[in-house]
């Protein structure tokens, strides 16, 4: 196997997946509270410096799309006139909501009542308070008011605390899909967190940058593969070098 | 190569979206109409690496892990219930409500409908009806001998008898308002119906607390906004020329790819 060309391959494959992580960003440029993603590559060594190497050699490097990390930023906040859409300032803070497999954090604050009262996210996920329980509304409860520390109330007085938390590391959450993310480090209550009513955090996907990254990872690929064209090219004039000299 | 994919659920969503716009343009000057937005939200996720997981076996973890989204959906297209501007007709059948509220209307199957168009005329037998010919509720008849009607802001209307210099008191009319007014299931003709999304109404006369008042003579306008509406329509198209450009960087890609020997 003739390496050059699989570690070129290596790259190829790794900047096709970053084109993946690109495309879906570029999906989701309008998905409430969605982060975007990056593709973060690592040299892999193929041989390592203590073992033998071929005299004269080199260490081998194959590229590896190792992680996806997010950008944590605040998305921007979007005036919907909502009473039960929330935005969180600032970007630190999540909401949980109580999925079916188990709760589950959100940016995404666009809410609505299910049949029972309780306040719930678009697929149904019960929103939780700062205690963990689902926030009940009562059936005379019309006027739904929010204030900046989370305390919703109705005309008939205070209903609870919506719960904001915030992960120890948020490196460690990974996306499911339907805005919701699971972490797997604990989460900590926010103290003083700052929601606005009415609104919605839109994506933070900067379209711009994204274009500039996809044309990046599009070009990337064509030098590669120019590369594996090149070092074909030179095989063969090698080949047919070595045949003619032998006849 | 799922790029291609990606890209084409973006497609769809942002096709979604100029049609819940247009239909917002299509109507920005009906009566009592309440804009929508379309929101999306993303689809699952595959793990090319786990976060999480084992990177030796001495029992280090991986930090972070490598996951690649798989597009986006359509999640809910909701609307927007704020107040639109009030436009004045001098009709004393035009009523409007200023804040909270929805008429109560009663279909022919006998449900109830609710609507923010207070375009009403008279029936035949003198019930104050929409302009479908539905009842208003509490279905209220004006005398064919009354020489004026009267709606004052609590919703009564009263009337003036020929000959007679005393306003007569007819009715009411009753205002529902709803826990969540975007749960409420749109039915065409400006009408919702109430959904388990919505809550149950609760009624109420209007100007009492948590109720808006009603105003003669004046019907409310829709909220669509046309500078948001086209900017919106804009970025909307401006998102799926940007998703079908990644369908041409992915097709660049493949295309490289077989071109080689």
């Amino acid at each position: 196997m003739e390496l050059p060309t699989t570690i070129a391959l290596s790259r190829l494959v790794a900047q096709s997946r970053a084109l993946d992580v690109t495309a879906t960003n570029l999906a989701n440029a309008g998905t409430p509270g969605f982060r975007a993603e990056r593709m973060q590559f690592s040299d892999w060594l193929a041989r390592e410096p203590a073992a033998a190497e071929p005299p004269g050699g080199q260490t081998l490097a194959y590229t590896q799309d190792r992680a996806t990390f997010r950008d944590w930023q605040a998305g921007p906040i979007v005036h919907t006139a909502n009473p039960l859409d929330i935005a969180i300032g600032g970007a630190a803070g999540w909401f949980t909501v109580q999925a079916p497999q188990g709760p589950r954090l959100t940016r995404a604050g666009h809410f609505q009542l299910d049949a029972g009262g309780r306040i719930v996210d678009e697929q149904g996920n019960p929103l939780l308070d700062s205690t963990g329980r689902p926030l009940q509304t009562g059936p005379t409860d019309t006027r739904l008011s929010i204030a900046g520390d989370g305390t919703l109330s109705s005309q008939n007085g205070q209903i609870g605390r919506i719960g904001i938390v915030q992960p120890d590391d948020e490196s460690k959450m990974t996306a499911e899909g339907g805005r919701l993310l699971a972490t797997a480090s604990p989460t900590q209550p926010v103290a003083a967190p700052h929601l606005v009513q009415g609104a919605v955090e839109d994506s933070n996907v900067q379209p711009i940058l994204e274009l500039n990254r996809m044309t990046n990872d599009l070009r990337e690929f064509q030098f590669t593969t120019q590369f594996i064209q090149g070092e074909s090219d030179r095989q063969g004039n090698a080949i047919d070098k070595i045949m003619k000299k032998g006849s | 190569m799922r790029a291609l994919d990606i890209a084409g659920t973006g497609m769809q969503a942002q096709q979604t979206n100029v049609e819940v716009i247009s239909n917002n343009i299509a109507n920005m000057t009906t009566t009592g109409f309440k804009r929508q937005r379309a929101a999306f939200q993303d689809l699952i996720y595959q793990d090319l690496r786990r976060v999480g997981s084992n990177s030796s076996d001495s029992g280090s973890l991986l930090p972070s892990g490598a996951q690649v989204g798989l597009g986006v959906k359509t999640a809910a297209i909701y609307r927007i219930n704020e107040q639109g501007n009030l436009q004045q007709t001098g009709n004393s059948l035009d009523v409007a409500i200023q804040g909270n509220g929805y008429f109560q209307v009663t279909l022919p199957s006998g449900e109830t409908a609710y609507t923010r168009d207070g375009s009403f005329g008279l029936s035949p037998e003198g019930q104050i009806v929409t302009t479908n010919g539905y009842v208003v509720a509490p279905g209220i008849t004006i005398p064919t001998n009354a020489t004026g009607v009267t709606i004052n802001t609590s919703g009564q209307v009263q009337i003036t008898l020929d000959g007679q210099t005393a306003p007569t008191t007819v009715g009411q009319i009753q205002i529902a308002t709803f826990p969540n007014e975007a749960g409420l299931s749109a039915q065409g003709d400006n009408l919702f119906l109430q959904t388990s999304a919505s809550g149950n109404p609760v009624t109420g006369t209007p100007a009492s607390p948590g109720f808006g008042s009603t105003l003669q003579g004046f019907v409310e306008s829709s909220n669509v906004n046309v500078v948001t509406e086209i900017t919106d329509l804009i970025t909307a198209q401006r998102a799926y020329e940007m998703n079908s450009k990644v369908i041409t960087a992915g097709d660049q890609m493949l295309s490289t790819l077989t071109n080689l020997r």
